[in-house]
């Protein structure tokens, strides 16, 4: 299907980190994540998810562990944004009351109280990046995965939207695309470059951005400037 | 609440939809002697029914088909269009978008050409189920080598245009005007001058295949997120869709089996239950069952009070008005839910 290929890669995530995956267009950081949520089946190899295989699990059941942030949301009809909340939490049968706490508490996590009543179509993309990411946390799962949740947004959405995954990820285990190495490296706890479909570095942000391998993985000289004493000179 | 009124709505309509006919006919005389012979019927006093009851025979053998097909058809109609929008994620989808109404369309028309449908009057509509339901199983195996929706959307576009050929083809070398009329005002879509074995073939299609599209409601509410979303929150495509098409094929087959093809109805409703309460594809689903009911019956309330020469066949109307209504919803205020 897809022309992307991800060749002999293996990792394990677990609760507490925030792994962000980088690597040029085409590298088969998408094709990953896809993997992962099994939305695309490996030709060969196993990927579980808390000790089993999902090939192994129900669809349903496989919705209990996992949620999926896709890269461009749009909805098909006009939803009130604490209907888009609420579906995020279709895979578990909670009583109506244990639903209505569940969106509430989530839209409040994410400053999007104000939006409940409003129809996602009239926010603007940052606003409705809040209401998705509610949906996102409002599940009880052990692993979130977003592709890319933060390329279409402004700066201020950009590190609120990570600011919220890296919370969540004091309780699950959250794997995001990202393209901007700043933010990668301010945010995330861990780093994974791919190219060609191969995980070429696995570590810490600060010891991947500084890889030589980086530079040529991207084919660009990057130049880096400490945010410290960025500030510094700011101040002076 | 809205379902509610729309029931009531429903009530209403078919009750003025029962008065109207040919004969005058005095409702409560009709009801009265309905009843009369239902507990002659209990008490096993057969001297006592066959007296004198044309009006109950009329109310009972002739009114209530026409108002329960016209009930049954808009239902599932308006049902299957609700589906088929919320499954394509589109708001243009119709019962005939893939092809499965016109699979069925061509079964009758073939039976009229060939005449078996003089043989038995439940031929027709058998064999317009039966062609629904091959061109489902096909649409099915397509689908799964497909794998993607659009990808769905495109085959049954084609294969519909491949079977309105053959339709025309047939209503081309038909072989007598007499024949050309009589396919002719079939597709055109009526409920009139059907009786109650038209009612027993289309029920349990209709439940069936309603019961199959409502236990999908879930999957069509997580389905608006996307089709990878809808799969993540446990919802494959992959395994839905057999389910979804079936219950799309027993229900426009069945409709479309005894009524023609009524036009507009599917496409209509879904838009107009989207204005009138809020998006969840499950709601519209819902309410679409007794909104298709109304104006189904509200169609056939106007064609029977209009005076007009010949009795105009409902899918005049409903094409006729549906167009210039979807028009106002499309300019007017309701143009953010299209």
């Amino acid at each position: 299907m897809s022309p992307l290929k991800i060749d002999s890669l293996s990792l394990s995530v677990s609760k507490g980190e925030l792994v962000g995956i980088i690597g040029p267009n085409g590298a088969g950081k998408s094709t990953l994540l896809r993997l992962c949520a099994g939305l695309l089946k490996p030709d060969s190899g196993v990927i579980s998810i808390a000790g089993h295989p999902i090939s192994n699990y129900l669809p349903n059941q496989l919705a209990q562990q996992l949620a999926w942030l896709e890269q461009i949301s749009s909805l098909s009809w006009p939803l009130l944004c604490e209907e888009v909340v609420e579906l995020g939490l279709l895979p578990y049968s909670f009583s109506k009351s244990e639903t209505q706490l569940r969106v509430t508490n989530a839209l409040s996590r994410c400053h999007a109280t104000q939006f409940a009543k409003r129809s996602f179509d009239s926010l603007s993309q940052g606003e409705q990046m809040r209401v998705l990411l509610a949906r996102l946390l409002n599940a009880p799962c052990s692993l979130l995965l977003a592709d890319e949740p933060v390329a279409s947004l402004d700066l201020k959405s950009q590190h609120e939207t990570l600011i919220q995954l890296r919370e969540a990820a004091s309780e699950q285990a959250v794997v995001i695309v990202l393209h901007d190495l700043m933010l990668a490296t301010r945010y995330c706890t861990r780093l994974i470059l791919i190219d060609g479909g191969q995980k070429i570095l696995d570590g810490d942000p600060k010891d991947v951005v500084s890889s030589s391998l980086l530079v040529k993985s991207f084919d660009v000289n990057i130049a880096w400037v400490s945010h410290l004493s960025f500030s510094k000179k700011a101040s002076k | 609440m809205n379902k509610t009124i729309l029931w009531c709505l429903v009530l209403v309509l078919a009750c003025i939809d029962l008065q109207l006919g040919p004969t005058e006919l005095e409702l409560d005389k009709a009801l009265t002697q309905v009843l009369a012979s239902i507990k002659s019927f209990i008490i096993k006093d057969i001297s006592m029914a066959t007296t004198n009851n044309i009006a109950a025979t009329i109310l009972i053998e002739i009114r209530l088909p026409r108002t329960l097909l016209a009930i049954c058809v808009g239902a599932g109609l308006a049902l299957s269009g609700a589906a088929m929008q919320s499954l394509l994620r589109n708001p243009l989808a119709s019962p005939d978008l893939l092809g499965l109404s016109q699979g069925a369309v061509l079964g009758a028309v073939l039976t009229l050409y060939w005449g078996f449908s003089s043989i038995h009057p439940l031929i027709l509509p058998l064999t317009a189920i039966a062609s629904a339901l091959a061109l489902m199983l096909l649409l099915i195996k397509l689908s799964s080598q497909i794998g993607r929706l659009q990808g769905l959307i495109l085959a049954g576009i084609a294969l519909s245009a491949v079977l309105s050929a053959f339709t025309a083809l047939a209503l081309n070398l038909a072989p007598n005007p007499y024949a050309l009329q009589e396919i002719y005002f079939w597709l055109l879509g009526s409920v009139a001058n059907r009786s109650f074995p038209d009612v027993f073939i289309l029920l349990p299609c209709l439940l069936l295949g309603g019961f199959l599209l409502l236990r999908e409601t879930s999957t069509f509410d997580a389905l608006s997120l996307g089709e990878n979303t809808a799969a993540t929150l446990g919802f494959p495509l992959t395994q839905r869709q057999p389910y979804i098409l079936t219950g799309l094929g027993l229900c426009i087959g069945a409709c479309v089996a005894v009524s023609g093809s009524i036009a507009f109805v599917g496409l209509l409703v879904p838009h107009f239950v989207r204005g009138l309460a809020r998006g969840l594809p499950s709601r519209v689903l819902v309410l679409s069952i007794p909104a298709g009911a109304a104006l189904l019956l509200l169609a056939d309330i106007c064609v029977q009070m209009l005076p007009t020469a010949q009795e105009l066949q409902l899918g005049v109307l409903t094409a006729g008005l549906g167009g210039p209504f979807f028009l106002w919803l499309l300019l007017g205020g309701k143009r953010q839910w299209l």
